[in-house]
């Protein structure tokens, strides 16, 4: 609501004009530090959380296998050729994601992401 | 016989429209070519040029049925006017009785309306992982940064003689956010609409062109070498938080940004809350895709030759390139101001730069400069941050230019 009060005059000087801009950059800054405050604020918040709520004593044991089986590994490269198309790769290895990151989501988002744009 | 035969095709060819062809179509339809040429062989953001320049192409058409146009008193033409008929009562109300318009009159109100762009965001939130900014909160003081070239191009447009709402439009351009453009645009300046959107779609798929000669001059290769600390993993409990949090807290701040904002956080809180996945793939492709069809063709169907074919074009293109190096060096410049605040845990100044939106684009160019100076050093999930930061950073903007300037 503070911004209703921000006006421009009708034939704007260029220090009216400069004025205003620096108003606005103040606004768009203000607003996102406030933001980047909140956010880090929240992950202090969440970290202790989470922390209190696992047992320090109670590691979790992620079976990893030694080497990825060859079909797994033949699955992957063909994978790979189909995303790249025509671009020349070389995949110099493969290794299991380590399923307690649950990095599933943000995989797909930049699959996705990606999946609009040619590969360059 | 062969007499009646030609009459009759004359009298034929008096049903025609060629006769009704302008000159300023048959222009407008060689600036169609080019954006074709640019969205289909150089690959130049097509699934927005294309709908673009075929809009444009029917606007430049003497097409029946499809868009009303009505010259106004400057020679400007304007479209999508639709016809109400009904009748007062005695009791003074107006009852309608029936709307008559052409197809795109009714599809354009979607623009006219406001309603095509925050539908888009509900869409690239439901696309958008916001993990990378909120392991790493101080990269959204860079998505605020690049804004810096919005306002410059502002006081730019200023004195090249335009009004206060056309150079918002015009400077919003380098917020590099097409659906945001084209929501402030059609609010504060409307007859811009085509030039800004094609100006805006164009510079965005240029910026692989446009950045790296400002980044490289803004930087030193100890400091495009700098490599940053992993990012640490962010629960889903904290990303549908952030998007609470954004929601309530963007929108208390700036209300103006309300429809940008809520239907992006709306998509974003979809796609993490895990529970609506038809929700979220509805939103991330049919969604997303029809009103990219429709927003696209509306757009287009703006760019009249009377409208289109004017030296104010020109300008609005040159002013975009001019907001799109001042974006970009505000996110550099200012990514190396807050190193010098945390010398022990730096930011590389290449990511400033991807502080102007163009997702994924800009980010991916903060990659591969990075790699340049260090081949081994990965920037792209660092860059990500800023990226999304300006998403959020061209919405506050747009809302200060509204609540300050709408009529």
């Amino acid at each position: 609501m503070m911004l209703l009060a921000i006006s421009l005059p009708e034939q704007p000087t260029l220090a009216d004009n400069l004025q205003y801009q620096l108003t606005g950059l103040l606004v768009v800054l203000f607003t996102l530090g406030v933001l980047a405050l909140l956010v880090a604020l929240l992950g202090r918040v969440i970290s202790a959380f989470e922390a209190r709520r696992t047992p320090a004593h109670s590691p979790v044991v992620v079976p990893a296998p030694e080497t990825i089986p060859g079909p797994v590994f033949a699955a992957v490269a063909a994978a790979v050729s189909t995303a790249l198309g025509d671009h020349r790769f070389v995949i110099h290895s493969v290794q299991a994601v380590d399923p307690r990151l649950n990095l599933a989501w943000s995989a797909e988002g930049r699959r996705s992401i990606y999946a609009t744009r040619q590969v360059r | 016989m062969l007499l009646d035969i030609l009459h009759d095709f004359a009298a034929f060819f008096q049903l025609t429209a060629i006769s009704a062809v302008t000159w300023q179509m048959v222009v407008m339809w060689g600036v169609c070519g080019v954006l074709f040429y640019l969205g289909i062989r150089r690959k130049f953001e097509p699934l927005l040029l294309v709908p673009i320049a075929f809009g444009a192409l029917l606007a430049n058409l003497p097409t029946e049925g499809l868009i009303t146009h009505r010259v106004l008193a400057d020679g400007l033409v304007e479209s999508g006017i639709l016809t109400v008929h009904g009748t007062i009562l005695d009791t003074g109300a107006f009852r309608i009785d029936h709307i008559t318009g052409g197809l795109y009159d009714f599809i354009s109100q979607g623009i006219k309306l406001e309603i095509f762009p925050p539908l888009i965001f509900l869409g690239v939130g439901a696309l958008t992982d916001f993990g990378p900014l909120i392991a790493n909160p101080r990269t959204l003081l860079l998505g605020a940064a690049a804004q810096v070239g919005v306002l410059a191009t502002f006081l730019g447009a200023g004195l090249l003689g335009f009004t206060a709402q056309q150079s918002a439009s015009i400077g919003i351009i380098g917020g590099a956010d097409g659906p945001t453009a084209i929501f402030l645009t059609s609010k504060l300046a409307p007859e811009l609409l085509g030039a800004v959107a094609v100006a805006a779609y164009t510079y965005m798929a240029l910026v692989p062109l446009i950045q790296p000669p400002i980044m490289r001059a803004l930087t030193t290769q100890k400091e495009r070498k700098i490599r940053m600390r992993s990012l640490r993993p962010v629960s889903r409990l904290e990303k549908l938080l952030f998007a609470l949090l954004v929601t309530v807290a963007v929108i208390l701040l700036v209300p103006a940004a309300s429809p940008l904002i809520g239907m992006l956080m709306l998509g974003n809180f979809l796609r993490e809350c895990g529970v609506t996945d038809r929700l979220l793939k509805a939103s991330q492709n049919e969604i997303i895709n029809v009103v990219t069809i429709l927003l696209g063709t509306s757009v287009g169907i703006t760019m009249a030759g009377e409208n289109f074919l004017r030296a104010q074009t020109l300008l609005i293109i040159a002013l975009g390139m001019v907001a799109f190096a001042f974006g970009t060096a505000g996110g550099v410049l200012t990514a190396k101001a807050l190193n010098l605040f945390s010398p022990r845990n730096p930011i590389n100044p290449l990511i400033g730069s991807a502080g102007v939106s163009a997702v994924p684009m800009a980010a991916r160019v903060s990659q591969v400069e990075g790699q340049k100076a260090d081949p081994a050093n990965f920037l792209l999930m660092h860059a990500m941050g800023p990226n999304v930061a300006g998403v959020i950073g061209t919405a506050v903007i747009a809302g200060y230019y509204i609540a300050t300037l709408s009529p």
